[in-house]
């Protein structure tokens, strides 16, 4: 997985390309903790072009939106993939998480 | 026609990374359907992982054994490995699951996305996961 790191005003993006399984969710979770020890503590994670989700990458995700909480801080997923998609609701996370279809509209409601 | 795989994988990081791979060229050789293929991918990451995780990575004939077996119709896969008799304790349905938890849902989502799921106990102290996936009527195998 690769992770490209910007930030848009007070908003850190992250954006995430490739497999989030057990082998890439360290590096999400060691480059959300560099985000939240720098001055951002509101995060969008840009999943356009992650083509693959499992288990170990909710747990990931799961605790990434757990150090961005207890950091006082916000997070947002956009562009999910279809199937992607499908997975967050079969494993009720779409209600745990915000997700936005794009980036402008998650950055719109900060 | 059914087409068959059967892979033996050393219980290491390094299976596991190629694993994922070879489970995206076997799903899309089993079915054109893309929903049915991530499903395949999904089931397959999960049961690799958790094989993997709950292995016995101290044995020195360690090893993960994948057998695949499909054709039109439906999609069979059996993982094997000698480890902790964890699987079906951890079998829990995804509305169990507390939403903050960050573990825990593999095999929910794998009872979710198969039409069967078995555990069984070999003779050999092989634990053995045997799914199912019944594959859409429209379901012409690609070139890969």
């Amino acid at each position: 997985m690769e992770i490209q790191k910007r930030v848009e005003g007070e908003v850190a993006i992250l954006s995430l390309e490739g497999r989030l399984d057990l082998s890439s969710a360290s590096l999400l979770k060691e480059s959300s903790k560099e985000i939240l020890n720098g001055s951002s503590k509101k995060m969008i994670l840009n999943m356009t072009k992650v083509d693959f989700i499992n288990s170990s990458g909710l747990g990931a995700l799961v605790s990434v939106l757990k150090e961005v909480r207890n950091n006082r801080g916000m997070m947002r997923l956009t562009n999910l993939a279809p199937y992607v998609k499908e997975i967050f609701d079969i494993t009720q996370l779409s209600n745990i998480f915000e997700i936005y279809s794009d980036e402008k509209k998650a950055l719109a409601n900060f | 026609m059914n087409e068959r795989v059967k892979i033996i994988f050393s219980c290491s990081a390094f299976s596991l990374a190629i694993a994922e791979e070879i489970f995206a060229i076997i799903a899309r050789a089993a079915t054109s359907n893309k929903q049915k293929q991530y499903h395949i991918r999904i089931v397959l990451s999960e049961l690799f992982s958790n094989a993997y995780l709950h292995g016995d990575k101290s044995a020195p004939d360690s090893a993960i054994e994948f057998e695949a077996c499909f054709n039109s119709e439906r999609f069979t896969a059996k993982i094997m490995n000698k480890g902790k008799r964890i699987a079906e304790n951890k079998d829990k349905r995804l509305e169990s699951i507390c939403p903050s938890a960050e573990s825990g849902r593999g095999l929910a989502i794998v009872r979710k996305l198969c039409d069967s799921v078995h555990y069984k106990m070999l003779d050999d102290e092989k634990f053995c996961v045997i799914i199912e996936i019944i594959l859409p009527e429209v379901n012409k195998a690609i070139n890969i």
